[in-house]
Parts: structure tokens; sequence; C-alpha cells
């Protein structure tokens, strides 16, 4: 249990250091200085001693609970990587942070949020490309336990080799919840910060805190399932790269419209259900 | 650029990471053209969405 919380702790600095790498990343592509790579950090640090509060308008227990949710999945969340669980854990955990982004925006009673709200139920576009991802996983591994597919990888090969759409799914997603993304439209700047507009001061740092270890938890099962288990600084330095990676099609691209957002989507969800089909019939 | 070269950037993009794909097991290198196509591909497909739109080029940037 100690070395569950050392590495709890670990993955909360090193996913808001990812974060802060991204908008330097972003900043640098952009020819702008950008924030120094800790910025997100020491944004953590910061807004945990400020005054909190919770808004008028607000649903009280709802907007503080919520925040509560969001550690708690993500914790769950990294728990199960850390025992080599189900990744139907994982992608339940993963549904379950749509809960947050609806709620989030939904408890503080501000309009902005609320929009951030309802664009989250339509970015649920990304996600169903997921399930074809399960599916070819299963098909080709036989198991949905992480330690099992991993060990399948070893004694085989990668699965980005041979399931490159389901990992290019599985990537869309690490790329729609980036910040700053084409697909971010639950926190454009038109609705101020989106879904978390609302939640300032200690709220903030601790929606910090999930949102982290939600990118530590996304990275961290994709080198898992279709990389396989690394050494763990060859681990860190895959997790920067697909980070940068990311960061890369956020600073040259720029956000769609909720609509477009959809379509892509679909378009690959479709592609994907054909890849789907495809290895079923190959396999059965 | 016009929205056919992108799409053709994007196709481009596809036979790059599917061959890399297809080439990762024999040879590991092959995952750095992988790293490099994958995210290319997604910059091609979202700019070929918004080039030449009614609203200009970049219809909508939200930050």
């Amino acid at each position: 249990m100690i070395a569950f919380l050392l590495l709890l702790i670990f993955a909360v600095f090193f996913g808001l250091l990812l974060h802060g790498i991204h908008r330097k990343v972003i900043a640098r592509i952009q020819k702008r200085p950008g924030p120094p790579i800790w910025q997100e950090i020491l944004h953590t640090l910061k807004f945990a001693f400020k005054q909190t509060w919770i808004p008028k308008t607000a649903s009280q227990v709802m907007y503080v609970a919520i925040i509560l949710i969001a550690i708690g999945i993500w914790t769950a969340a990294l728990y199960v990587v850390w025992i080599g669980g189900s990744l139907l854990l994982i992608f339940a955990f993963y549904m379950l942070h749509k809960i947050v982004e609806h709620g989030t925006g939904l408890s503080s009673g501000s309009p902005y949020t609320k929009f951030g709200a309802i664009r989250s139920v339509m970015s649920a576009a990304a996600e169903l490309p997921l399930l074809v991802t399960v599916s070819v996983i299963y098909l080709f591994t036989g198991t949905l336990s992480l330690s099992e597919i991993s060990a399948w990888e070893a004694a085989n090969v990668p699965l980005i080799g041979i399931a490159l759409p389901a990992a290019v799914s599985m990537y869309l997603i690490i790329l729609s919840k980036a910040h700053y993304g084409p697909f971010s439209v639950i926190e454009a700047k038109e609705l101020v910060s989106g879904y978390w507009t609302e939640h300032f001061g200690g709220w903030r740092a601790l929606l910090n805190i999930a949102l982290s270890l939600k990118t530590f938890v996304l990275i961290t099962v994709f080198i898992i399932v279709f990389i396989g288990i690394l050494p763990w600084w060859l681990f860190l330095i895959v997790m920067l790269l697909v980070m940068v990676s990311v960061s890369f099609i956020c600073a040259s691209t720029p956000m769609l419209t909720p609509y477009n957002t959809v379509l892509i989507q679909t378009i690959w969800t479709i592609v994907v259900c054909v890849y789907g089909v495809v290895v079923w019939l190959v396999i059965s | 650029m016009k929205k056919t070269a992108y799409i053709l950037l994007a196709a481009l993009f596809v036979c790059t990471a599917v061959i890399s794909a297809v080439l990762v097991d024999a040879n590991p290198y092959w995952i750095l053209l992988l790293i490099i196509s994958v995210p290319g591909f997604f910059v091609s497909a979202v700019l070929a969405v918004c080039a030449c739109s009614k609203d200009g080029d970049v219809p909508f940037v939200g930050y």
C-alpha cells in the first residue's frame, strides 16, 4: 500500500509536469516563450492555498462531491493499472469521467460551465471507437487483463503493429482529453474555461490533481496495451514522446467546431468498426 | 493549402503509418516513423476539415 501511495504522489507530480511540458511545447511551436514546464505544479500549489468558497448559485453538495468523485475514479484507475487489472475497468472509469465533466459543468449554475457540460455529452463520439478497441484487443490476446496483455506482447509482438487502428483510437482519446486540443470543445475559451470555469481556489487545485492523474493513467494504459512493459526510464521517455506528439497536434491545429469534432470522430468510428469486423472475420 | 491537398497529405500519412506499423515487428526503429505519421494524419485531417470552410480557413479558434 505504501508503494502505491508513493506511485500516486509520483503520478500526480509527473502528470502535472506532462501538462506543463504540453503547454511549453505548444508555445515553442507557436513561437512564444511559454511558461516554465513546472508551471502546472506551481499553479496547483498556488490554488491549494488561495481563498476558497462555494458560489451562491451552485448546487452545494454536487459542487464539492464531483471533485471528490474525479479524484476517486482516477485514483481507482491508477490502482487497477498498478495491479494489472482489467482493461474494461479502466474504460469504465473513463466513462465515469464523463459524469465528472457533466457534473462539474452543471453544478455551478453558470451558463459557461453548462455549455461545457453539454458539449461533454457530444464529445462522447470519441469514446465509441473504444468499444471496438476492446474487442480487437480481446480477439488478438484472448484476455482483457493488463498484466496478461503485456505478457502476451512479451511472448509475441507489440499490439501497435498488428492493431494500429485500435491504437489510434486510444490515441484519439488522449488527444480529445488534452488541454488546447482540436477536440477540446468542452473547455474552449469562448466558454472562459469551459466546464470547470467556476471551480476556483482549492477546488481547482483538486481538479488539477484529478486531471493530472487522468493524463498519467491514460498514457500509461496506452503504452502497456499497445507497446508493452518497458524499463521504467524508457517508459517515462515514451510517455513524454506521446505527450509531445499530442502537443504537436494541439499546437498546429485550430479548435474545431463541436459539429466538426463529432464529424471527425464519427468517421473514425466507422473506419475502426470496419477494421474490427475484418479482424473478427480473419481470426474466427 | 486547399482541402484536397490536406486530404492527400492525410492519405500519405495513413500509408506511412500502416507501412511502419507492419515493419515495426521486424525492426523496432520503425516506431519513430509511426510516432510522426499518426499525429501528422490527425493534423492533416483537422486542417482538411477547416480548409475552405465558409467562415475561412480557420473557422473557430477557441484559445
